[in-house]
């Protein structure tokens, strides 16, 4: 998925009459919408963090002006900073029970705001009564936890929000 | 006290059991593994104490155990699996620990679903795995294994449902023995398991539990389900067989019915 290949998409949700549409393929996803009362169509989430180099999942000066060959309205594709810059999704690598805490009456390991770094451990995911440890992969701060202590996650299910630092 | 020396005299493995750690006394084996694992340390290594004063059982439930008289031992592992494998690893170390035993004592064992194993139906073996996931992909695995090997006395609420080797087979058993042999089988099949192979592990457990085809229980999620175990999935999670149809379970504890 490079950037020629969603130029045409876009090319092509213009031209037609879809309104949305969303693909993905290896991993990455994108979905191309277009803006309410507006021709333009806008790619309004770039999905998966990895790999990071082929997506534009923030505005760059590479990813700026090349996208804006395709576009009437220069402003449209201008989109405000994406929350996927920002914030790390960290994700459940297995299907399992989200715990926070290493024991029923311990503290969790981590709060909402606290700073974590590359290794710091996040929570537990219980499966077939393995505990698997999810380390932060970031650098950061907790923005936003996602899930409940004690629910079922699923695969690939986005556990923790990290702010990055 | 289990010596160094003890252990690895004779052990002939290729890669497991080439480092050892011996404790009298220490937190948990897992812990103290998995602080190796964080340093870098290489798969194979093996930490053993004849105490624990903070072992570990399932989601922090603690391990009691005689001094002396038991194994408790963690093996690190960096296995290079696809991560919804990793959950055989239990499977593979229940499968090495089950024929070094039978090997041993003669006694055949069960395998109860997901990470027991039995001798006429009482429990004298747990394996609890922590798999550590960076960026996405297992890091590493520790291998937990508590055996009771000639533990005889057992407070009155696990009587029922808790034994040892000395117990079931009136026997006592030569640690250090029982151990090489372990390590033994764990390095032979870990040749297939680091590949992912994990395929002829899945088929060897199977062979030895004796859960399938029976009515189950169990709760998960603050619900209970029922069925009739089936089969394994492919990732090592409890095929069951309910009113309303076939589901794969992960968690809970699991109930042979009747």
């Amino acid at each position: 998925m490079d950037l020629s290949y969603i130029k045409k998409v876009i090319k092509l949700v213009e031209k037609s009459d879809v309104e949305e549409i969303e693909i993905e393929e290896e991993g990455k996803k994108i979905r191309v919408a277009k803006r309410r009362n507006s021709v333009a169509p806008m790619i309004v989430q770039a999905a998966y963090p990895s790999p990071p180099a082929a997506m534009p999942a923030q505005p760059s000066p590479v990813a700026g002006p090349s996208l804006s060959v395709q576009a009437p309205t220069p402003e449209v594709l201008q989109p405000p900073v994406k929350p996927e810059a920002r914030f790390h999704e960290v994700r459940s690598p297995i299907v399992g029970t989200f715990f926070r805490a290493p024991a029923p009456d311990a503290e969790p390991y981590v709060e909402v705001g606290q700073r974590v770094s590359v290794g710091t451990v996040l929570c537990i995911v219980e499966a077939m009564k393995l505990m698997n440890e999810i380390e932060a992969d970031v650098n950061g701060r907790v923005a936003q936890v996602l899930v409940e202590n004690g629910k079922p996650v699923e695969y690939n299910q986005v556990l923790f929000l990290i702010e990055r630092s | 006290m289990l010596a160094k020396e003890e252990i690895e005299r004779g052990l002939n493995t290729r890669l497991i059991g080439r480092k050892t750690f011996v404790f009298e006394t220490i937190d948990s084996t897992n812990a103290c593994t998995k602080t190796l694992g964080d340093a870098g340390m290489e798969e194979g290594a093996v930490v053993l104490a004849e105490f624990q004063t903070t072992g570990r059982g399932r989601h922090g439930r603690s391990w009691l155990a005689q001094p002396g008289q038991n194994l408790l031992f963690s093996v690190l592992l960096r296995p290079a699996i696809p991560k919804d494998l990793s959950g055989l690893l239990t499977l593979y170390a229940s499968v090495a620990v089950a024929r070094a035993v039978e090997s041993m004592t003669g006694c055949a064992i069960e395998c109860k679903w997901p990470n027991d194993l039995l001798l006429n139906g009482k429990k004298f073996c747990g394996i609890l795995l922590e798999n550590v996931f960076q960026q996405g992909e297992l890091s590493y695995s520790v291998i937990g294994v508590g055996i009771n090997v000639n533990q005889t006395e057992f407070p009155s609420e696990l009587e029922l449902r808790a034994t040892s080797l000395a117990r079931e087979c009136r026997s006592t058993y030569d640690r250090a023995h029982l151990l090489q042999l372990i390590l033994h089988e764990m390095d032979s099949l870990y040749d297939d398991v680091r590949r992912g192979k994990l395929e002829s592990v899945s088929k060897e457990w199977s062979a030895r539990c004796t859960m399938f085809g029976q009515e189950v229980s169990v709760e998960q999620h603050h619900t209970i389900i029922s069925g009739v175990a089936v089969k394994l999935h492919y990732d090592g999670g409890l095929v069951l067989d309910t009113p309303s149809g076939t589901t794969t379970i992960y968690a809970g504890d699991v109930t042979i019915v009747g």
